[in-house]
């Protein structure tokens, strides 16, 4: 199974991200797309934000102490310059 | 944001991502988030909105609409700061939730204030009662890591455990 996205640029100008799910039995592939525009505008507005240091972004584990691992990871964002928010609250 | 919670993901562990009483509100915000975890395949299991109850307690029927449609798509949600609103009990009861994160000043008083780890414990058993995971947040010693161990707290979180580390 493999998988990739690509942009593509439609009749009227716009671009649209599509993202491809391929896969083989080893005599033929089959694919599938769907189109994931609008999740990638949101993902390269905050990694955008991210790499120009308008938004710092930690994470910060969780652990289980019975089983003495990680068991998440909670994600803290704060704007630059602000006391405190959090990923989402800035992007609002 | 999906993306990258997707790859901080790919260690096999869930992401909690804290939501705001103005992402809450902010109604275009939530639209474009559930339709960003709605498209990515998977992820939705994997992540976890923390509401804080100082956010719910803002708009209780907003916070509950959210959890509820985040939960349609598999997502846990977890009451963060618990115990720093009003009406707490209300918001266990009333909120879809799966995991509950008791405030880190109840936390920091279980080695020397005996009401603080009463209180702690009480919500420890009172949550696992209601089949709810307890996660202690501001855990900064041992001695009070010990003693969440004895409250029969599931998850520690704080700098003893974890500092957060930039992404």
């Amino acid at each position: 199974l493999v998988g990739f996205e690509n942009r593509f640029r439609t009749k009227d100008g716009e671009y649209r991200w599509l993202s491809w799910h391929a896969y083989s039995d080893g005599d033929m592939w089959l694919a599938a797309a769907a189109d994931v525009t609008e999740r990638k505008l949101v993902t390269d507005d905050f990694e955008q934000a991210i790499a120009e240091e308008r938004l710092l972004a930690y994470r910060q584990p969780i652990v289980d102490w019975r089983a003495g691992e990680v068991v998440h990871e909670e994600l803290l964002a704060r704007l630059r310059g602000r006391q405190n928010g959090h990923v989402l609250s800035t992007a609002g | 944001m999906t993306m990258r919670g997707l790859e901080l993901g790919d260690n096999g562990r869930n992401v909690a991502i804290n939501l705001s009483s103005r992402s809450i509100a902010g109604t275009d915000l939530m639209e474009e988030l559930i339709q960003a975890v709605g498209h990515a395949n998977g992820a939705a299991a994997r992540l976890i909105f923390e509401i804080t109850e100082t956010a719910a307690l803002a708009n209780i029927g907003g916070a509950r609409e959210v959890a509820e449609r985040l939960g349609r798509l598999g997502c846990a949600i977890a009451l963060d700061d618990f115990g720093t609103g009003f009406a707490s009990l209300t918001h266990l009861r009333d909120l879809p939730v799966q995991i509950v994160k008791i405030d880190a000043r109840f936390v920091a008083g279980v080695r020397s204030q005996p009401a603080d780890r009463a209180l702690v414990q009480g919500v420890a058993s009172m949550a696992r009662a209601l089949g709810m995971r307890t996660v202690a947040e501001g855990v900064e010693d041992e001695a009070t890591y010990e003693l969440l161990k004895d409250c029969d707290i599931d998850w520690m979180q704080g700098y003893l455990v974890g500092r957060p580390t930039p992404i």
